[in-house]
């Protein structure tokens, strides 16, 4: 093709569409950072690195493994991979918040909860194991100058705790880490 | 550089056969008509291809990813809203540079074009993985395997960019074959593939490129390939697992071997074709295949050496050699030029994004190899000149 109509136009639109995208991905964390709820979890973090986005360190929380008891309401015979489960948390004692509560399928109407959206990641055979489910909050990007300090704290396991906010629709955002109650990173707005 | 005719036209003025007056208005009217083929795209133009100019732009590219990743090593010190505004201003410049550079010189210009395109293209993912850093959202490749496909797909239509579609390509097989139902035809996931497949093959169709279409041909039959491929993933792990069970000295001496004998054949088939005359692969007509050999040679080294001492030899040893590719058949042999330099841009991306977390070390390498390059850029102009200047003399004296 040897003219390309309208084509400044095109790449103007284009350009402004990916921009667009980049926008209202950074303005959706940042709402969730922002207005969601804040609950404590108790993590343990797993092994680093990341082609593209650099360095990270995998988390895995308590909260990973909803036991089949806390299963409420309908429930399918197994767990096909990418299975939406909504998790209620409860504020424990010691401040920490763990599973109270879980459903399969959409977010429960009860207004009141804090439900935290998760997805299964595997095909499990029965429903009577434990479930294993992410929460899109799996990975802490360490920031370039504070990353091996974080990293070797977190690896000694004296990072236990993780603020996290939760949006209204489920969907979580890391928002600080705790050592000891102590706040030792809180991410930024933007 | 002169063609052919006006060498010719040269040779009958100094013989008398033309006066100056007749000369000098063939020689108007050759470069007029170079001009004009070169205006309308056509192949006409002589296409010249200088060992110098190939080599210097490696330099460049070199130089560039150095100060690149230097840059990145020091983000930390950039505001991250800052980072994500540059990051956008990277793609509207790409998107809008390559409009205009079509605008303002058609298709004289259509590979700059293209790679400004890339760029913007290469910018959005970059930015979408950078906000997945800045909010630590762990989720799926395969989801932003699909919004890279998209975004670049769909903008590749837009501006009509073969290269564009080409890259979203291999995003859609990456989102498909990762996927959880890639075995099975009977899934939303597979249609969503197919609809892909079929819009990559149209807009290839359309634009009248047959590589774009073959690639996307290519990028439906590795997408099918895990629901026909059982048995030849079985056969495929039965090989891996023999392969492995040779010692792993033996392997990389082999493989080393092979690769000094590809880089030997290239270099005897193009400078002394009388050498071996009795051996077929040595023969420059077999050039493709030697070139070839070498090439999954280095892919199979860089299997075995991928750790950091041995992964930056092997690097430097497989621009050593596509540099000797180049330089034997860079100026007769299309395809073996093109390849050189998307291996040379390949070999930068893997020392990138293996060595990304000693950035600066990969800086002091890339500024190192930039250097070195600049250098022989610098000796093989002066060569070329010399060359040059002997040939007219010989003509000359003649």
């Amino acid at each position: 093709m040897h003219k390309k109509p309208f084509l400044v136009i095109s790449a103007l639109v284009s350009a402004v569409v990916l921009c667009a995208n980049m926008v209202w991905m950074i303005a959706d964390r940042a709402a969730i950072l922002r207005d969601g709820r804040e609950v404590v979890l108790k993590t343990q973090p797993i092994d680093p690195r990341d082609l593209l986005r650099g360095r990270y360190v995998r988390l895995n929380y308590s909260i990973s493994r909803v036991p089949p008891i806390t299963f409420t309401g309908e429930k399918p015979d197994y767990f096909d991979s990418g299975t939406a489960i909504f998790v209620r948390l409860e504020e424990g004692a010691d401040g920490v918040w763990q599973a109270a509560e879980a459903r399969v399928g959409p977010r429960p109407d009860d207004g009141a909860g804090v439900w935290i959206r998760g997805e299964t990641y595997f095909r499990m055979a029965s429903t009577d194991n434990p479930a294993n489910v992410r929460y899109g909050i799996e990975r802490f990007y360490a920031p370039e100058a504070q990353a091996p300090e974080i990293e070797k704290r977190m690896r000694d396991g004296e990072v236990t705790e993780v603020v996290v906010a939760v949006a209204a629709d489920g969907r979580a955002q890391i928002k600080a880490l705790r050592q000891a109650g102590n706040t030792i990173y809180t991410e930024r707005l933007y | 550089m002169a063609t052919l005719i006006e060498r010719q036209i040269d040779d009958w003025e100094k013989r008398g056969v033309i006066d100056a007056e007749v000369a000098s208005a063939l020689r108007g009217d050759i470069g007029a008509t170079l001009e004009a083929g070169a205006r309308k795209g056509t192949q006409k133009a002589a296409r010249r291809f200088s060992f110098f100019q190939v080599v210097a732009f490696f330099a460049a590219i070199s130089i560039a990813a150095a100060i690149l990743i230097f840059i990145a090593a020091n983000w930390d010190y950039v505001p991250r809203i800052a980072r994500a505004g540059g990051v956008m201003a990277v793609i509207v410049a790409g998107y809008l540079g390559g409009a205009l550079v079509h605008a303002r010189y058609g298709l004289r210009r259509r590979i700059i074009e293209e790679a400004c395109y890339l760029v913007g293209g290469a910018a959005f993912i970059g930015g979408v993985a950078l906000i997945g850093q800045m909010y630590h959202i762990s989720g799926d490749e395969r989801d932003a395997a699909l919004l890279y496909a998209a975004g670049l797909g769909l903008s590749g239509f837009a501006v009509r960019s073969l290269a564009l579609v080409a890259v979203a390509a291999g995003w859609m097989v990456y989102w498909q074959v990762d996927g959880p139902n890639a075995d099975t035809i009977l899934s939303l996931q597979f249609v969503v593939f197919a609809l892909s497949i079929g819009a990559g093959i149209g807009f290839a169709t359309l634009m009248k490129s047959a590589w774009l279409r073959r690639i996307w041909y290519v990028a439906g039959a590795i997408g099918v390939l895990p629901i026909v491929g059982h048995y030849f993933l079985e056969a495929l792990e039965w090989l891996v697992d023999t392969y492995d069970a040779i010692p792993v000295t033996l392997r990389i001496s082999a493989w080393l071997i092979v690769l000094l004998f590809a880089a030997l054949a290239l270099i005897v088939g193009r400078f002394r074709p009388t050498l071996l005359e009795g051996l077929p692969v040595f023969s420059s007509r077999r050039a493709g295949r030697q070139f070839a050999l070498g090439l999954l040679t280095i892919a199979f080294l860089h299997g075995e050496l991928s750790d950091d001492a041995g992964l930056i030899a092997m690097s430097s040893l497989a621009v050593l050699y596509v540099l000797i590719a180049l330089y034997c058949y860079g100026r007769d042999r299309q395809a073996i030029r093109y390849i050189s330099y998307v291996v040379f841009a390949g070999e930068i991306l893997v020392v990138y994004g293996e060595t990304v977390y000693s950035m600066l070390g990969t800086s002091g390498f890339f500024l190192a190899l930039g250097v070195v390059l600049a250098i022989v850029a610098f000796a093989v102009y002066r060569l070329e000149r010399r060359w040059k200047a002997r040939g007219k003399g010989k003509k000359a004296d003649a």
